[in-house]
């Protein structure tokens, strides 16, 4: 049977979506048809942040400002430790896992700056050549750069300051 | 070898299967220059076995409408495949669209287009 001719209203579903030349289209409702099927498909794709990585680093970022807060050199440390391996967590289930910046793409201050917070990311990255990181990734990067330097050197000047103080 | 569009539909696109997967990549942004679709994702979305939506890339790879990049493992098994489309697959795809809207009518009113990324 040939395929549905040009400007045939009186199809109700795509017949031979398979089937096109030159000299023959879909009727509307076949093309109405193809189109919702494209929806569909762009519909059925999906990339979803872990929220649990959402709820846990923001629990620990608090704990640790809580700790320096409180004085508590130690538990922020401790805090932050956690918090790095939170950022394992956040390279690995918020960036979707399903999709990555294309190694091609033209490089740029942000893109090409890897996720280094966490060496043994930092050697899985360049491993699969994966060097190109969204603005944000290296925004959480440096802020936990920092955060982690900001919690030692706390600690380390608390140690030194307890260490120098006199016996009482 | 490239097929010649007629008035805007491309018959490499317009195979069901393909239609979804150039869908798919546009949704995700996963074209060249920009971010990759792993493999995976791509079969769940458009609902295909692994060799039947392997055969619709290479067709799509063919015409040059869509990249495809091995991270090789250890075992072939464990190898990685990253699809994106060309921007010329993506010019296509869309042109598709266009036309399919185009003989839609007033059909295409009721008919929700992929959101556009770009």
């Amino acid at each position: 049977m040939p395929p549905t001719a040009s400007g045939d209203a009186s199809q109700t579903a795509p017949r031979h979506p398979d089937i096109l030349d030159g000299a023959i289209t879909p009727s509307p409702r076949e093309a109405a048809a193809l189109l919702q099927e494209a929806a569909s498909a762009a519909q059925a794709v999906h990339f979803r942040p872990h929220p649990l990585a959402v709820a846990a680093v923001a629990a620990t970022f608090g704990l640790a400002a809580g700790a320096i807060t409180a004085g508590r050199p130690a538990l922020a440390v401790g805090a932050t430790a956690v918090m790095c391996l939170l950022a394992l967590l956040l390279r690995h289930y918020l960036w979707p896992a399903d999709r990555r910046p294309d190694p091609l793409a033209t490089p740029s201050l942000g893109s090409q700056w890897p996720s280094w917070t966490v060496s043994a990311d930092f050697i899985v990255a360049l491993t699969a050549r994966d060097l190109t990181p969204p603005a944000w990734t290296l925004a959480a990067s440096i802020g936990v750069g920092l955060a982690v330097a900001l919690h030692l050197a706390w600690a380390f000047t608390v140690t030194a300051r307890r260490a120098s103080a006199p016996a009482s | 070898m490239t097929p010649q569009p007629a008035g805007g539909l491309d018959p490499l696109i317009h195979p069901l299967p393909r239609l979804r997967v150039c869908a798919a990549l546009r949704q995700a942004d996963a074209v060249t220059g920009h971010q990759q679709m792993r493999f995976a994702a791509l079969r769940e979305a458009v609902g295909l076995s692994d060799s039947a939506l392997s055969k619709h890339l290479a067709t799509l790879e063919g015409a040059g409408y869509l990249r495809r990049q091995r991270d090789y493992a250890a075992v072939r098994a464990k190898d990685v495949v990253w699809v994106s489309l060309t921007p010329q697959g993506l010019a296509a795809f869309e042109a598709h669209l266009r036309a399919l809207a185009q003989i839609a009518g007033t059909a295409a009113d009721a008919v929700t287009l992929p959101t556009d990324q770009h």
